[in-house]
């Protein structure tokens, strides 16, 4: 029987689930708060360039793998939005120990490390055979109808640093290892393996760019909601959902600016601390309530968006990692300290052929109380102290950039800042994080957060239900789906394709 | 079996997070039938039990207990095996 759906937020998941929904007959609305739809997926524009917000690479994109199955699954796949990312030179790693280059396939990887620890060679394959295996394992990754999902279960309770300490390797190599936690977002030991497998897998295997930005992916998912009659409303801040008198389901929906939405079905795309807090403490159960007050958030970030008068040797197609003290022991909003500091730093000008500037961009983390100082009611564009601060957190990183490219400081010709602030007026985070709830294995696996809620007529979605990135929120969006129209089918149609 | 102390905090715990009686706590007591508890109860009792005694507990073996015993049960497991 058809429904009617709301959905809060257009990020890819909450657009996800829209498509898949609207594909069995099913009438959805979306509301987005901003003016573009997407969330993380959107762009911005500032000194006459195209800057991303949050989706910098896409993994697993080659023909035959989990991202271009889905995609094509949407309907919204086209081989020219994308670029691929330098095969011998992906990801590149600044740390304490020196400079490790991820590059594309298993093969090579394992040579390259093997070469630096001659010793460890059995080690390495060892880490590199577990992190296909438990890849492969995972259901709604490599889409399997039925699978054996014991090697899944095996490593979504063991850590990335226990596995790591099983195989008894040097601390150089351990190192190395856990460096892309940089990209989680996620310490070592609170990491389970069987996330950071994923993660791994979709990088080794392939990694892409968007030649057109984000923005392109989140249009082109709008237009198939629209191209199967359903409708994404712009400038729609959801601020409040009614609960029906006996408490079980949620009624209607209400809008800043005074709209109300009635439906059979609800799903929250935003930061469920967010949505639970519209829904009142007082129709949420105790337990559940007191739990997600106890979620930790994962760090909250800054970011530079840079006009370079010179390419500086920096390769468009690679991205650049920085832990220059050694990868942080912790992660979270809580305890990220300044002298932890990381950042990475990205092209969003992928395209060698159609730059004609040299823009970069710079996100770093930052610890949680850095802004407290300032409330985005009444911030002001030019509060000195504010700008100022911005500029003095970015001392030490463009210091270390000018290590890494001779002549740095000096080539920067523009520049703009944001702050966590900057995140919650755009796409809001409780603490302007980029990834949402810390995903510990607290909060990943069968102990995360939804799809379903206490509320039987309210699903969740997005990077907090599962994990952060554009394939996890999208398969965070399929998994929503799956609860509302059978999730059996959908994987047998992608397994097939 | 899980020492007396263990359970009395297990309680106040569960009486204080999910309000429920404190007299309603036994062993005995069926976790959907006679304390109104869900599937999606499970998780967050798991995670206000873990943190009251500092233990970590099996997921998939928390969603299949069917009485407040069959808890018991399990973190008498836990604490023996760490003991
Ligand atoms: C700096 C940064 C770098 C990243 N780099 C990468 C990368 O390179 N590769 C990658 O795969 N992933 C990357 N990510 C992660 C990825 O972008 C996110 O995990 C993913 O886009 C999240 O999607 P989502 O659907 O969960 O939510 P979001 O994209 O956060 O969407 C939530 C939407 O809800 C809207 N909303 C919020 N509150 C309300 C309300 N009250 N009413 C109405 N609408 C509301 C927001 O405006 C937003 O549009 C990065 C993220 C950041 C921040």
């Amino acid at each position: 029987m058809s429904k009617t759906i709301t959905i809060i937020g257009s990020g890819i998941s909450s657009l996800t689930t829209a498509i898949l929904t609207l594909k069995e007959g099913h009438k959805v609305t979306i509301l987005e708060q901003h003016s573009v739809p997407g969330g993380f997926l959107h762009c911005f524009k500032r000194f006459g360039v195209r800057f991303e917000t949050g989706a910098h690479y896409i993994g697993a994109l080659d023909e035959g793998l989990p991202f271009h199955k889905l995609l094509n699954y949407l309907g919204v796949y086209h081989e020219d939005d994308y670029i691929a990312l330098d095969p011998e030179n992906t990801d590149e790693y600044n740390i304490e120990n020196g400079i490790y280059s991820y590059c594309k396939g298993y093969e090579k990887n394992i040579s390259k490390i093997t070469e630096m620890f001659p010793e460890f060679g059995d080690e390495i394959s060892t880490y590199f055979g577990e992190i296909k295996n438990s890849a492969v394992s995972f259901p709604t990754y490599y889409f399997k109808e039925e699978s054996d999902q014991s090697v899944m279960l095996k490593y979504l309770k063991m850590s990335l640093h226990d596995f790591l300490i099983s195989l008894k390797i040097p601390k150089e190599l351990y190192d190395l290892l856990i460096a892309p936690c940089i990209l989680h977002g996620v310490s070592p030991k609170d990491l389970s393996f069987g996330i950071h497998s994923i993660l791994i897998d979709s990088i080794l295997v392939s990694a892409h760019g968007f030649r057109h930005g984000g923005q392109l992916l989140a249009k082109r998912l709008v237009d198939r909601i629209e191209e199967l009659g359903g409708e994404v409303l712009l400038r729609k801040e959801v601020v409040d959902l009614e609960v029906t008198d006996d408490g079980k389901d949620i009624k209607a929906i209400n809008c800043k600016d005074g709209s109300r939405y009635e439906s059979d079905l609800f799903i929250s795309g935003i930061h469920p601390k967010h949505v639970f807090d519209m829904v009142g403490k007082e129709n949420l159960k105790k337990s559940f309530s007191s739990r997600l007050g106890k979620m930790k958030e994962s760090s909250a970030f800054i970011g530079a968006y840079i006009i370079l008068k010179d390419s500086l040797g920096i390769n468009p197609l690679r991205n650049y990692y920085f832990a220059p003290k050694g990868v942080p022991p912790y992660f979270h909003a809580e305890e990220i300290r300044r002298e932890d500091q990381f950042f990475f730093m990205t092209s969003p000008q992928r395209d060698i052929q159609r730059r004609d500037k040299f823009p970069i961009t710079i996100h770093a983390s930052c610890a949680g109380e850095t802004f407290s100082g300032w409330d985005l009611e009444t911030l002001k564009r030019n509060d000195k102290e504010y700008n100022a601060l911005k500029e003095e957190l970015f001392v030490p990183i463009f210091d270390q950039l000018d290590k890494r490219f001779p002549g740095f400081k000096d080539n920067i010709e523009k520049v703009c800042y944001s702050s966590p602030l900057t995140n919650i007026r755009y796409n809001p985070t409780p603490n302007g994080s980029a990834y949402g709830i810390y995903h510990s294995f607290e909060n990943t696996g069968a102990r995360a957060i939804g799809p379903r809620s206490h509320f039987h007529n309210m699903y969740l979605t997005g990077q907090n239900t599962l994990f952060p990135g554009l394939l996890g929120a999208s398969v965070s969006g399929l998994r929503t789906a799956g609860h509302i129209v059978g999730i059996k089918r959908i994987l047998r149609e992608l397994e097939q394709l | 079996m899980v020492q007396e102390e263990l359970i009395s905090k297990i309680n106040v715990t569960l009486s204080e997070e999910f309000e429920l009686p404190i007299e309603k706590l036994t062993s005995e007591a069926h976790l959907v039938d006679d304390l109104g508890l869900d599937s999606l109860d499970a998780v967050d009792m798991l995670v206000h039990i873990e943190d009251e005694l500092g233990m970590k507990l099996d997921v998939e073996k928390v969603q299949h207990a069917r009485t407040l015993g069959d808890i018991y049960k399990l973190i008498g497991e836990v604490s023996s095996d760490s003991n």
